[in-house]
């Protein structure tokens, strides 16, 4: 009885895993083939010959290279900023003590109740203002910080007990070294599950770049990949290449950080 | 270093941990900062600490005032009840941090870590995190971290309380070897009398925010200034008897003998507590009768209950094969370790 309900579960699982990974790796596979292969009926499974020149021809076509490295830099200069400004937030209200810490923070995160789209005008304004309309800044600066990556990290910052900040503090620490060499290092784990998850909406981040960007040397790639569907005519095969290169680093991402996730979380813990 | 506390006073909302507290703790001593849960020990700790702020007073260390100086500037070491030790950092590192801190280079840190680590026993540990060492070894870590920098003042928060009664007593010693070793003036809270008792050259005994009586551990036990120190030193606990003195003698509230007082007591006739030690009393064919209630050994001693007038003592007497349960006894009262209370505010009279 057991076992077929636990058979059940793992049916029910790889059934959901497979749905999930299915179109990536149809994505993966079709990106490898000619334009005969990916047309013909019934589909296949699997390319009869790898076609490494669906990379080439794609990336001739458009600069997906410079949407590669706009990325790049948009994404890492947004994830730094953000960790940044999420820490010393979070330190700020979790230990520092100034008047009207709790109401401040209350504002904050009654804040996080408006919708990005809400405020895409005031951004947008913002930025032409500024003279950043149309180039790299306009996609990092609206993104600098996180009121909710910054509530997750102050409630593990509580979790920290008292006696390791006094403690610091009587081994003269300031509050600068404490969060530099004892709380950030114990925060490990969540830092970085929320980097990650920073890394990958900045990465797949669409709607702004396509408000702010007109050059195409300035675009993202997502914004690329957008254009490209009606920049490279009907070639699907082109289409999924050009894909597997906005998706593949975020994977690769993925893969490095859970194994830091996981020795984090095993890390830690206080005796006594 | 010299300690001056003057009318230390520390307020959370409207408890008042600390009660105007008036100290000096002498240089170079092992002060035993004694009182029952919740007197305000570990606020006065953090009070000297710097950790927490005071309501009022002043601190003192030699000839600085410290009152307004922020932890770091104190130059004091200390331990935490739950060592707080960083638990991503290794042995080393955490004895090493507060070296960093003071930015002392490289080779010399690693040599005060050597020497420190040698000294409180843990050179074998060096390279554990703190997940992986037994409480007793975490507390000798976190005794090291805190002299590592050789601070002016060594603060200890209850460090044995998480340790198994063979460890206190061991560590107990490690403590008194390390601090004379050291010659650093240290603050060790506890709230355990015999701990106290056994490894300080001065007591500071606490009840509800005030200090007591600060004395040598003999002067407390065999002097102490009101019924509460009387109380809390001293095991089995000091017999106390409700009475008033009359003539000379000593009338228990339930009337009976009078007992002969062997001290001076110019006390009036108003209701007094007379409180002895359980080894001040002797077999005297002259004294006074009381019934044998009870006989037990313990350990080498003999103990014996005694019924005075309606109240019922605790004496070391050597009873054994010379009288039973339900004899009577004549007893009388060596002048040390007899005290009078007033029953009324607890002082002695
Ligand atoms: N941060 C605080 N806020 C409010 N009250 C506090 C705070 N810290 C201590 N107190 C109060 O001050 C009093 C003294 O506390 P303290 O921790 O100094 O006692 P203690 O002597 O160390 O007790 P224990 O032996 O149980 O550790 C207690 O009544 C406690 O409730
Ligand atoms: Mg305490």
């Amino acid at each position: 009885m057991r076992r077929t309900a636990r058979a059940a579960i793992y049916a029910g699982l790889a059934l959901g895993a497979l749905v999930m990974v299915f179109p990536f790796y149809w994505m993966f596979v079709s990106a490898f083939k000619t334009t005969q292969e990916i047309n013909r009926f019934p589909p296949t499974w699997w390319p009869g010959s790898f076609r490494f020149d669906n990379f080439v021809v794609a990336f001739q076509k458009s600069p997906f290279a410079r949407y590669f490295v706009n990325s790049v830099i948009v994404t890492a200069s947004c994830v730094t900023c953000t960790g940044f400004t999420t820490i010393l937030g979070a330190f700020a209200f979790s230990r520092l003590r100034f008047p009207g810490r709790e109401v401040v923070f209350s504002l904050l995160l009654s804040l996080l109740m408006i919708p990005f789209e809400m405020v895409i005008i005031t951004n947008y304004t913002t930025i032409i203002q500024m003279g950043f309309n149309d180039s790299l800044p306009a996609l990092i600066l609206p993104f600098t910080s996180s009121i909710f990556y910054t509530y997750i990290l102050r409630n593990f910052f509580l979790t920290v007990p008292d006696s390791l900040y006094h403690s610091a503090r009587v081994d003269g620490a300031s509050n600068w070294r404490f969060l530099w060499r004892i709380l950030v290092p114990m925060a490990r784990p969540s830092l970085v599950t929320i980097m990650l998850l920073n890394a990958l909406v900045s990465w797949n981040s669409f709607m702004w770049p396509l408000i702010v960007i007109k050059t195409t040397a300035n675009r993202t790639l997502p914004f690329g990949l957008y254009a490209f569907t009606t920049e490279s005519g009907s070639n699907p095969e082109l289409m999924m290449a050009a894909s597997t290169v906005v998706v593949l680093p975020m994977i690769v991402l993925f893969l490095f950080a859970r194994k830091s996730i996981v020795n984090g979380v095993a890390r830690g813990g206080m005796k006594g | 270093m010299r300690v001056e506390l003057v009318h230390i006073t520390k307020r959370f909302g409207s408890t008042v941990a600390v009660d105007d507290f008036t100290a000096t703790l002498a240089d170079g001593q092992l002060i035993a900062l004694l009182g029952p849960s919740g007197c305000g020990k570990s606020t006065l700790l953090n009070l000297l600490a710097g950790i927490i702020p005071v309501t009022g007073g002043r601190a003192r260390f030699d000839e600085d005032d410290v009152t307004s100086w922020p932890p770091e500037r104190r130059g004091v070491g200390l331990v935490f009840q739950n060592y707080a030790l960083y638990p991503h950092m290794t042995v080393a590192q955490n004895i090493s941090f507060p070296l960093e801190i003071k930015k002392v280079p490289k080779p010399e840190r690693v040599r005060r870590i050597n020497d420190i680590a040698s000294m409180a026993r843990v050179e074998e540990l060096l390279d554990r995190r703190p997940d992986e060492l037994s409480g007793g070894q975490q507390q000798r870590v976190a005794i090291a971290r805190a002299l590592v920098k050789q601070p002016r003042l060594l603060l200890l928060d209850e460090p044995l309380s998480n340790l198994d009664a063979r460890l206190r007593l061991e560590m107990r010693e490690e403590i008194r070897r390390v601090q004379r070793e050291t010659g650093v003036t240290t603050v060790f809270v506890t709230h355990d009398q015999e701990e106290a008792m056994s490894i300080s050259d001065q007591i500071v005994l606490m009840r509800a925010g005030k200090l007591q009586q600060r004395d040598p551990a003999q002067t407390l036990y065999h002097n102490p200034v009101n019924r509460f120190a009387a109380e809390f030193l001293g095991n089995p606990p000091i017999n106390q008897i409700k009475g008033r003195v009359e003539n000379g003698l000593f009338r228990t509230r339930e009337g009976g003998v009078g007992i002969p007082l062997p001290i001076n007591a110019a006390c009036g006739n108003r209701p007094a507590i007379l409180a002895v030690r359980a080894e001040s009393f002797v077999l005297d064919e002259g004294g006074f009768p009381c019934e044998v209630a009870e006989l037990f050994e313990i350990g080498k001693e003999e103990m014996a209950s005694l019924r005075v007038g309606g109240a019922v003592v605790r004496a070391y007497l050597p009873l054994e094969g010379r009288s039973g349960k339900g004899d009577t006894v004549r007893v009388r009262l060596k002048p040390r370790g007899v005290f009078l209370f007033d029953e009324k505010t607890g002082e002695r009279l």
